[in-house]
């Protein structure tokens, strides 16, 4: 009997033990180590940027140190991005995340968003002065610039079906706008407005706020540590402090603080705070900001793919939501068309390259030799950014843009061609002139280098990311920003990529034996 | 921007920029080093004839470094604990660890021809390693690179940093023409060493072995730049 009771127990315990603690004690090794560890920007100013020295500074620096001392800890600041915050808070890197993060139902079933927000904004999009978008509607077919991980680039692209080119970080970005790589930028309404204020964007204007959402701080998991923190931000609003800073930080005054100290500072008939929590630590529900935007739409069997992922962390729910999964086919079709072309590409470039090498004239020779080596002497990547960025800028003074696409299939070419080149003029050089059906010896002796680097480019095409061509990676990675199910996405990645090396692989092996072989 | 100012530029931010190369020399060199031994390991496997070797070669060369490059930044946590003992991953070695891969795949492979001629007392063909092994190097040394947009401040991150500070659109293709040179500076003289001792071997094998049977060693000098 006893023995039942026990083994009845244990059974009973397992669902305790499989299910990660909800409500984890995050705040005792804080206070046990003296430290907290917050996630801020580096590259939003006002809100988290490097001042002169390289100290990160800013609004959401300030709010920081505010947490820490009430803490009674030391603080330490990770400069974290749009596409890897959530990551960096759910991989314990960080314990708090205070990052210009936009509060949203969907967010809030990847991280604790602690209530009531700190600040608030929405979108908008900057534009030349010159520019025929007037409103929002305008936007529909037109290409615009983003930025990885930012909520508004699926609402942009799903409700007013713009078509969005979204950069690994607010630099490119930039640049890409500077070079009329597209219509306009989407991105936050207060960090545009900030840049409208400097010299250098004079001649810019931008559209009115649109999605607007509270910006909340975010914790990993509930427990007191985000207890803790909820009190806090409501403090802060009744104290004034969060307007105070505002003012600090010269900006224009948010009506969502406005609207979100008057609500927190509203007492009861007993002078108490109308906004409190209850024994559970929940705020009451006319306090909360419930009506927070939804941009993906789960339902039906879409629930099923939720259970997945809350029970066994597998989460496959992008390639349940039409918007991430036309998003990730359409990469996988762009990185198969940057393939074939640049391998297609290479082989033009060497046997041309492989031509002029051979070239009795030293004005043909030398040239091609000098432009060989200087593909193969310098990273593909850097031949990317001088091309895309440095020579793309020069030519966007002369109303010329450049397409990403096709300058990485161009580089990826040149950087293959030229060492395709080198080894089909070795080949043709070790076979007499005279010699019998030439053309297939050659081919046949430069066979395995020139597979090689076929093989090669295939594996470099994910570089193509970096100019925010939207190939696989950039796909996964803008899934990963989105839904932080960053080891599902990285492995289906990878075996991505596996699979289509395998297919080159054969598709060479065909060509060997039907045209190369006796 | 003139010539002579953006000549300024450069020189007053050249010793920020030498410092991140020398970052893409300790990433390159901590891939070697990873890779290396264990692709000799797995050549000697192969020689004495094992399939999980042979098949852990392929795999090794199968992947991208770029996607590994991702795959590590995002997948190996930042720590590890063993007991007490705290051992800290940076971004860095996140990077030679996506970089080692490749260098596994070619070693693997390019080492065994070298045991084979040691085994058979070839001491001169097995040198063909040293000139294919310091190509590959340099391979590495370009796509040491990448591993700037994981955050690690090498050269063309540090590029990047440069074009950011200048603040003026003309500046971008300078800094990046500027951070080329600084590859092309040191992979080309190397390079030409290494043809140079590549040619050096073969007329030495030709003197020691008129037969010239073993001339043309098995090396893949042409092991191809793996990004």
């Amino acid at each position: 009997m006893l023995k039942r009771n026990i083994i009845f127990g244990l059974i009973l315990m397992i669902p305790l033990l499989a299910s990660p603690s909800a409500r984890a004690d995050d705040l005792a090794p804080v206070l046990q180590t003296g430290e907290l560890v917050v996630g801020v920007k580096a590259d939003y100013r006002p809100f988290g940027y490097r001042d002169m020295e390289g100290e990160l500074a800013g609004f959401e620096v300030d709010v920081a140190k505010r947490v820490a001392q009430l803490l009674g800890v030391n603080l330490r600041l990770i400069a974290v991005t749009s596409s890897d915050r959530l990551q960096k808070l759910a991989s314990g890197e960080i314990d708090v995340l205070i990052a210009t993060l936009g509060d949203t139902i969907d967010r809030r079933r990847l991280v604790r968003m602690i209530e009531p927000g700190y600040y608030g904004g929405g979108a908008s999009v900057l534009l030349e002065e010159a520019s025929p978008i007037r409103s929002w509607d305008d936007l529909k077919g037109r290409e615009l610039c983003a930025v990885q991980g930012a909520l508004w680039n699926r609402l942009a692209a799903t409700r007013l079906l713009a078509e969005i080119k979204a950069f690994g970080s607010v630099r490119d970005a930039e640049l890409a706008l500077r070079d009329k790589s597209c219509a306009g930028w989407l991105y936050d309404e207060a960090a545009i407005m900030h840049l409208l204020g400097r010299a250098e964007w004079s001649g810019f204007r931008m559209l009115p706020p649109q999605f607007v959402a509270p910006w909340a701080i975010a914790v990993a998991n509930d427990g007191p540590l985000a207890t803790f923190l909820d009190e806090t931000v409501a403090m802060l609003l009744r104290e004034g402090w969060l307007t105070q800073l505002e003012k600090t930080w010269n900006l224009p005054p948010s009506s969502y603080l406005e609207q979100a100290e008057q609500r927190w500072t509203q007492r009861d008939a007993n002078g108490n705070w109308l906004c409190r929590q209850d024994e559970n630590g929940k705020w009451p529900v006319e306090c909360r900001d419930l009506d927070l935007i939804e941009a993906q739409d789960l339902r039906g069997i879409g629930t099923a793919f939720v259970m997945l992922r809350d029970q066994f962390g597998l989460d496959l729910t992008p390639f349940y939501d039409p918007f991430s999964r036309a998003g990730f086919l359409k990469a996988l079709a762009t990185t198969i068309l940057l393939a074939v072309a640049a391998v297609l590409g290479s082989l033009l470039f060497g046997i041309v390259g492989g031509k002029m090498l051979q070239s009795e004239k030293r004005l043909i020779r030398s040239p091609a030799q000098m432009l060989a080596t200087l593909f193969r002497m310098t990273p593909p990547l850097l031949q990317l950014y001088l091309v895309f960025f440095g020579i793309g800028g020069l030519l966007a003074a002369h109303g010329v843009t450049l397409n990403a696409l096709w300058v990485a299939v161009l580089i990826l070419s040149l950087y293959a061609g030229a060492s395709n080149a080198i080894a089909i003029s070795e080949a043709s050089a070790a076979i007499s002139i005279r010699a019998e059906d030439r053309a297939r010896k050659v081919a046949r002796l430069a066979y395995p280098t020139v597979m090689g680097s076929c093989i090669n480019i295939v594996k470099a095409t994910a570089m193509a990311s970096a100019i925010a061509v939207g190939e696989l990676l950039h796909a996964s990675t803008a899934i990963i920003a989105d839904y932080g199910n960053v080891a599902v996405m990285m492995n289906i990645l990878l075996g991505c990529y596996v699979a289509l090396v395998l297919a080159v692989v054969y598709a060479f092996g065909q060509v060997e034996k039907r045209l190369l072989a006796r | 921007m003139t010539n002579a100012e953006a000549a300024e530029m450069l020189f007053v931010w050249t010793p920020f920029l030498a410092q991140g190369f020398a970052w893409n020399i300790v990433i390159s060199l901590a891939a070697m080093a990873i890779g290396t031994p264990i692709g000799i390991f797995l050549a000697q496997l192969r020689l004495s004839g094992s399939r999980a070797a042979s098949w852990l070669t392929a795999m090794a060369r199968l992947p991208p470094t770029f996607v590994l490059l991702f795959y590590f930044a995002y997948l190996l946590p930042g720590e590890f604990a063993f007991g007490n003992l705290k051992v800290e991953v940076p971004a860095w070695l996140k990077a030679s660890l996506a970089l080692s891969v490749a260098v596994v795949g070619f070693v693997s492979d390019n080492a065994q021809p070298c045991i084979r001629h040691l085994r058979r007392g070839e001491r001169l063909e097995a040198l063909y390693f040293i000139p294919a092994w310091t190509t590959y190097f340099l391979i590495i040394v370009m796509a040491s690179s990448t591993a700037s947009v994981i955050g690690v401040p090498e050269l063309v991150n540090r590029a990047n940093t440069v074009i950011a500070a200048a603040g003026e659109h003309a500046a971008t293709l300078w800094v990046y023409s500027y951070a080329m040179l600084w590859f092309l500076g040191f992979c080309l003289p190397l390079s030409w060493l290494m043809n140079w001792l590549r040619v050096g071997l073969a007329a030495q094998g030709n003197n020691v072995d008129p037969s010239g049977a073993n001339v043309k060693v098995a090396v893949r000098a042409d092991g191809r730049a793996d990004q």
